[in-house]
């Protein structure tokens, strides 16, 4: 998402864009309830190194960890402790709701750089989904095989790497299927 | 009918130079104001209404506003990025005289309202905040009214709350086209050095030239 916003606000800087699994290539405030920051502060507050596992593992790993994955919710989560952590907690809950409250992908047709969108489709990242009531919209959101192409279609020279049963996380999932187009689009 | 454009032109510009050289005096004359405006008195009464947001404690001022004869709606009014409840004294006047119960805020960081540093400022936050008033009077339904900022506010408060909301009223809402698509954007920064440097003669030629066009009514002050 700040990749797209600086390439619309710097044209003249970015030669190339390339999304990795972005968010917000759909407008989750259409969907889903409003969560005030601070009701996202409290969770921050109440964030633990097993409950973001949980999280990650579900969402961006499909049940399957990794020992290699410990480091990333160690960064997220091994200052909690802190007594400075209600701080962080808050810029947490902040930066959510710059999420769900600026989207960019209204602008994607206005991006001009040439374009490489990797997906790993089987992520399924969605902000706010716990809190859609309706099965059948909720069931609709985060489907990444979806988005993908979709976004594609909205930006003018995008082209476009599906990574099937890859989740959230390409470049710490399978890092050898990430990096070998990302080489070729740079050198193309 | 040339010659009346004229005139009328001409007699603008004589009561504009007018009244531009009785404002200098009257910026100079009028007493400081406190960033509550506790010093300034607002046309009804004004209560305040205690919140926590962003883990902030804040004060939410407004003022409701009961008719003699109630007809049981009530009107609620939001007031614009420049203004804050005051504005309304003719509207507030007209709709109680009507039968309307009208409430009018000042939202977080205007008017009587809290002025906190570092807020999260989203019309999500600000339609929550507003709907913690209503909640807190035990009304839920209302009519929304929204001038200028404020019609972008009664616009996500609608979205947000489409049972509370019985009729939506813009009035000169802004925000009807997205400018960030044509307008370089300008950092908070630079906008803050440019409010720091505000004074009454500056924000009155802005106004004198986005909002009335040509002709400053002493009214209007």
């Amino acid at each position: 998402m700040l990749a797209t916003r600086f390439t619309l606000m710097y044209p003249e800087t970015v030669e190339r864009l390339i999304l990795e699994n972005p968010i917000g290539l759909e407008d989750w405030k259409l969907v889903a309830p409003y969560t005030s920051i601070d009701i996202n502060y409290r969770q921050e507050l109440a964030a633990r190194y097993e409950t973001v596992q949980k999280y990650q593992l579900e969402f961006y790993y499909d049940n399957k960890w990794k020992p290699g994955y410990d480091e990333w919710v160690y960064l997220l989560t091994g200052w909690v402790n802190h007594p400075d952590y209600p701080i962080v907690a808050m810029n947490n809950a902040q930066t959510s709701d710059m999420i769900f409250t600026q989207p960019v992908l209204y602008e994607f047709q206005n991006i001009q750089a040439p374009t490489l969108l990797i997906i790993g489709t089987r992520d399924r990242t969605a902000i706010g989904k716990n809190n859609v009531k309706d099965k059948t919209v909720r069931d609709k959101m985060g489907l990444y095989q979806i988005l993908g192409k979709k976004t594609q279609k909205q930006i003018r020279n995008a082209k476009l790497v599906e990574l099937e049963n890859v989740g959230h996380l390409p470049h710490i999932e399978t890092f050898e299927r990430f990096i070998s187009p990302l080489k070729t689009f740079l050198k193309d | 009918m040339g010659e009346n454009i004229s005139k009328l032109t001409k007699a603008c510009i004589l009561a504009l130079l007018l009244v531009s050289m009785l404002d200098c005096s009257v910026a100079q004359q009028k007493p400081v104001l406190d960033i509550m405006l506790t010093n300034y008195q607002y046309p009804f009464e004004v209560h305040f209404l205690d919140m926590k947001s962003q883990n902030k404690d804040m004060k939410m001022a407004y003022m409701d506003v009961r008719p003699q004869q109630p007809n049981g709606k009530t009107v609620t009014l939001l007031h614009g990025k420049n203004f804050n409840g005051a504005y309304w004294k003719t509207t507030i006047d007209a709709l109680t005289k009507e039968g309307y119960r009208v409430v009018i805020p000042d939202q977080i960081g205007f008017g009587k309202s809290s002025k906190p540093i570092g807020y999260q400022f989203t019309f999500q936050q600000l339609a929550q905040n507003t709907k913690a008033i209503l909640d807190a009077l035990k009304i839920d339904k209302t009519y929304l009214l929204g001038h200028s900022m404020g019609g972008m506010l009664a616009t996500r408060f609608t979205l947000m709350y489409p049972e509370t909301v019985e009729r939506l009223i813009l009035e000169n809402p802004i925000g009807l086209e997205d400018w960030k698509l044509v307008a370089p954007y300008t950092s908070i920064d630079i906008n803050y050095r440019q409010e720091l440097a505000a004074r009454y003669e500056t924000v009155q030629k802005y106004q004198l030239e986005f909002y009335w066009e040509v002709c400053w009514l002493p009214v209007l002050h």
